[in-house]
């Protein structure tokens, strides 16, 4: 078809969105990309999805090269309609963008996941947040659906309104705040990290041993034989109120004479929150290199290495005479939660990488040094409600964390039931 | 030359030549084909030799032996008293699952047949006492029983001679079907033997026998020693480029020197695990200087 003088229009004009949706089949997106190809049309963007049995495509093609006319390629295009079923939209495109190197540079991106039980409005309430604040939506898709809800949106936020705050960046740590409280209020738990390049090349995960793995029923009783097998009185056991093993490495003391062997059989009581090793062994799997933190004792990382295998597990270790009995002291350098953020620089420098390629996992107390200012933190089933991390997650779920990392349930049910196998 | 301490010993890491490791026990050739390859491909040697005073290489047998293969002029060695207390020598013990009773039969009778003089001990702590006293004998026990095996000088002269004839066990074991699996001794492993499993308790020798024996030349059958030091370092990190340097020993060292001393070191207690690896003793890693510590 030869083009009129009318016709021949500007580049921009030249640029055509294509949109379709409908019941999905094989061959769908040969058939569209096939056809913009023999018109003469270059693909420069498109964002194809299938949910459910139904097929989206969204194209942004640049007809600036086509010999036909705007008019002729938008009535070819609508002909899909009969050849794939599909309901086929198409409109001028008009984007400042285009040919605008650097817009992707000024964009600010963040992926904000949420995740908990189910309800209606979870998705209503959490965009109107987000329009209030005038942070656009980029991407949104779910991530696990079901009786257990997780959604993953990527949102831009660099013309968001500050508000009343002075600068943009308190205006987004309010922002997060306030997300935080919203989700909470809904339910659900809540995770922000901004979407750099390292979001994708995370390369290690640190757990708080204590507050994430260890299942605190089971150091309730180990603390309970302690006290009624062995007869050590250490101050917190009177009541289980805030009882850590926290406790007890201050008063190792009191573990004074007490036979190695009794206090090995003792830690055998200890176990691990359900998941916790699938979840490291799926992490693994996915080449993440783990390390466990532990202001405990040796015991449980030894259980956790043995089933499941970790790259780095620190933790404190009883000075023993040599007659096999504890003499309360402990060999150096003692961990604390003061001494984990050293522990993770160590392991940082021997793994070679940034603190920006470490995720870290912990009850996000304020004294939990080691998850500042790292890549993504978390913090998992939180005693209070001060917390320094990225995102919060309250359900009781260890393995949600792989969520946050984008993986999405069925991906993760098809590994765990291959691992069952 | 660099110094750790860990404890009552002593840890001295320098440059050797490759030339004066002497190896006490014999290496298993797939192992030695595996590291050939790695160490083909690494730039650096993570984690040096463990030798005694004599250059007796205590643990890496392995590496030693592959970098002698490689045709490397030095190696980077941990140097300690072989016989401060701390290190300790063990040994690996022959476990054999399923063993039939007829077997058990013939194979003590074979090695009556030999010339050995079997003794029933009546328990494991007296066949423990007893092989530490008789260290040339070794220890079989099946189904209650703890028997004591001494051969005579003539068959079994020294210590070499008693782990050649556990390898000669081995095989014929392997020869009969069975698998056996090299086992620390400890505690908890005695009491998990199953009533039909076959363990061969290995001669009990001394660590003057193994320094007189690798001084002489001669070399243990593989998997006799299982040393237990109480302290190593890692991470060390050395470009594997320097120890094939035409250079003398007192250059290499000077240039070691300067390498290490713009490394930190760290030290942990026993019961940590780095890179995949749980170190029941004290580890002392090195790393590029810290820097930032938030």
């Amino acid at each position: 078809m030869k083009k009129t003088g009318e016709e021949i229009m500007d580049s921009e004009k030249r640029i055509i969105s294509v949109s379709a949706v409908g019941l999905d089949a094989p061959g769908l997106v040969a058939k569209i990309t096939g056809r913009v190809f023999k018109l003469g049309g270059n693909v420069i963007d498109v964002e194809e999805n299938c949910r459910r049995g139904l097929f989206s495509i969204f194209l942004i093609v640049d007809f600036s090269a086509s010999g036909s006319t705007i008019g002729g390629i938008e009535a070819d295009l609508r002909g899909l309609e009969r050849d794939t079923g599909l309901k086929v939209i198409i409109s001028d495109y008009q984007d400042g963008s285009i040919g605008k190197e650097n817009v992707a540079i000024t964009k600010e991106n963040h992926i904000v996941t949420i995740l908990g039980i189910d309800q209606p409005g979870i998705i209503a309430k959490v965009s109107t947040f987000f329009a209030d604040y005038n942070i656009n939506i980029e991407n949104c898709k779910m991530i696990a659906r079901g009786t257990f809800f997780s959604m993953e949106l990527v949102i831009e936020t660099s013309n968001m309104v500050t508000k009343d705050a002075t600068t943009h960046e308190q205006a987004l740590e309010r922002m997060k705040r306030e997300l935080r409280e919203l989700c909470t209020g809904l339910n659900q738990s809540v995770v922000i990290q901004s979407e750099d390049i390292y979001r994708r090349v995370k390369k290690l995960i640190v757990f708080d041993v204590e507050s994430t793995l260890l299942q605190e029923d089971s150091l309730k009783n180990f603390l309970l034989h302690l006290k009624t097998d062995a007869g050590v009185e250490l101050a917190s056991l009177s009541e289980f109120k805030g009882i850590d093993m926290q406790n007890i490495v201050d008063n190792a003391k009191m573990l004074k004479g007490l036979p190695a062997c009794d206090f090995q059989r003792f830690s055998n009581i200890l176990d691990l929150n359900p998941g916790s090793i699938e979840l490291i062994t799926i992490l693994k799997s996915m080449g993440f290199k783990i390390a466990l933190l532990s202001s405990g004792f040796g015991m449980l990382i030894k259980k956790i290495f043995e089933k499941a295998g970790v790259d780095y597990a620190f933790s404190n270790t009883l000075k023993v005479d040599k007659d096999g009995n504890i003499t309360g002291e402990l060999e150096e350098p003692v961990i604390t939660n003061l001494t984990k953020n050293e522990i993770l620089e160590f392991i940082m420098n021997v793994e070679g990488i940034n603190r920006e390629q470490v995720i870290a996992v912990g009850d996000g107390a304020t004294g939990s040094h080691f998850m500042k200012n790292v890549g993504l933190s978390i913090a998992f089933r939180p005693r209070s409600s001060e917390v320094v991390s990225d995102g919060v997650i309250g359900t009781s779920h260890i393995k949600d964390i792989l969520f946050c990392l984008g993986v999405p349930k069925s991906d993760l049910e098809k590994v765990l039931d291959k691992k069952k196998q | 030359m660099v110094s750790l301490h860990a404890g009552r010993l002593d840890l001295r890491l320098e440059v050797i030549p490759v030339s004066e490791l002497r190896q006490h026990e014999q290496t298993l050739p797939e192992t030695i084909k595996k590291l050939v390859i790695e160490f083909r491909n690494w730039a650096k040697l993570n984690n040096p030799v463990i030798v005694d005073a004599n250059n007796i290489v205590l643990d890496g047998n392995h590496r030693a032996m592959v970098f002698k293969d490689l045709g490397y002029r030095y190696i980077v060695v941990c140097k300690l008293d072989y016989f401060n207390d701390d290190v300790l020598l063990r040994y690996w013990f022959r476990h054999v699952k399923g063993y039939r009773e007829d077997d058990a039969g013939r194979l003590l009778g074979g090695m009556a047949s030999e010339g050995a003089t079997l003794e029933e001990m009546g328990s494991n702590a007296l066949l423990q006492d007893a092989l530490y006293s008789n260290p040339l004998s070794l220890g079989v026990h099946y189904k209650g029983s703890w028997v004591m095996v001494s051969y005579p000088g003539s068959i079994v002269p020294d210590a070499v001679a008693a782990y050649d004839k556990v390898r000669d066990l081995e095989a014929s074991l392997s020869a009969a079907g069975y698998a056996c699996d090299y086992i620390p001794w400890e505690d908890k492993f005695m009491s998990s033997i199953l009533p039909g499993d076959l363990v061969l308790l290995t001669p009990h020798i001394t660590k003057i026998m193994v320094v007189d024996a690798s001084m002489q030349g001669k070399i243990f059958a593989p998997k006799s020693t299982r040393h237990v030091i109480p302290a190593r370092p890692l991470n060390v990190n050395v470009p594997i480029a320097w120890l094939n340097e035409n250079v003398t020993v007192t250059d290499i060292n000077k240039k070691f020197d300067a390498f290490m001393s713009e490394r930190d070191v760290r030290r942990f207690p026993p019961g940590q695990v780095i890179d995949g690896r749980f170190y029941s003793e004290e580890i002392f890693v090195f790393t590029d200087k810290i820097t930032t510590i938030k």
